[in-house]
């Protein structure tokens, strides 16, 4: 669900992203945020937020362009998907009497897969490079030969990634057909094809709700970025 | 444990396929029974560790472990 709302894209600029040349876009009168893409999160317990959120959206852009509430409403469509999209499709069209549409997340996730390896760091994959950036964020971005692991006694033969190509220098796009990783609560190992087709080979219920559930209930964290509140 | 296992129901702890999509499961080609996500339930925002403890079953915890750890034994095989 929380997924489905931020795909909702309406809200604050995430930073990183909104400076992104291919994203940044100026745009209409304050206070809406402007720009092609707004990320705000809600927790499914908490879905009278997103839509009380979704209803001032609509009522402050309506005032920003001068027309009706109702106008406006006709004009406004919510593009959800996730499991959310599913459970509260009936509320959200009843309390923000607007168009909403649901779309099928793994669909989504295909389509989407060739624009989101433009926006930095959503993509990625498995390596040590990538560990030891994350654990040494500070530090020169290549691993120091004395930190490199043992060789192993037999290495993969072959690899998967998103290497750059003669015409996109520097820029990472997916290399079909590729195996998708789509973490989320639970975790679904997807295997796209180049023309889109797309097959769920593999997945498993060790995820990200594992993780926030086995914390919250062996540590006195209350929230899982560990905000001013975690104890 | 094992015993106590027995007398739990990991729906208590676990988020299901079911509870994500409610009763279009079956579209996605998931039982609604398929476990999506383990403790996935237990997370709640402004909730103590002690508030968290009552709220779910030991029973209901040791079978979703118990469902987690084998899941994954023979998943890895």
């Amino acid at each position: 669900m929380q997924d489905a709302a931020a795909r909702k894209g309406k809200g604050k600029d995430r930073g990183s992203i909104s400076s992104h040349p291919l994203l940044r876009r100026s745009s209409v009168p304050p206070p809406l945020p402007g720009g092609l893409l707004n990320f705000e999160r809600f927790e499914t317990s908490n879905i009278d937020g997103l839509i009380e959120f979704i209803q001032e959206l609509i009522s402050s852009s309506a005032k920003a362009n001068r027309v009706s509430e109702d106008r406006m409403k006709s004009n406004v469509k919510i593009m959800a998907t996730g499991g959310g999209a599913h459970m509260y499709y009936d509320r959200l069209k009843r309390d923000l009497g607007v168009e909403v549409l649901r779309e099928e997340e793994m669909e989504c996730l295909i389509l989407g897969l060739g624009f989101i390896a433009h926006v930095p760091e959503e993509v990625f994959w498995f390596s040590e490079e990538l560990v030891y950036k994350v654990s040494h964020p500070h530090e020169p971005r290549t691993i120091p030969a004395s930190e490199l692991p043992r060789p192993s006694p037999s290495p993969p033969s072959y690899q998967v990634t998103f290497a750059p190509t003669p015409h996109n220098a520097g820029e990472v796009v997916p290399v079909f057909p590729c195996l998708v990783v789509n973490i989320g609560s639970g975790v679904s190992i997807v295997k796209v094809d180049e023309n889109g087709e797309f097959e769920r080979v593999s997945g498993t219920s060790l995820g990200g709700g594992t993780l926030w559930g086995l914390l919250s209930m062996l540590t006195d964290a209350r929230t899982f970025d560990g905000e001013s509140d975690t104890g | 444990m094992l015993a106590l296992s027995e007398a739990g129901d990991n729906a208590g702890v676990d988020m299901l396929v079911g509870d994500i999509y409610g009763t279009d499961a079956n579209k996605i080609g998931l039982k609604s029974s398929t476990i999506a996500s383990t403790f996935g339930k237990v997370f709640r925002k402004s909730t103590t560790r002690s508030e968290r403890a009552e709220m779910f079953k030991q029973a209901d915890i040791a079978r979703s472990l118990l469902y987690a750890i084998s899941n994954n034994i023979g998943h890895v095989a």
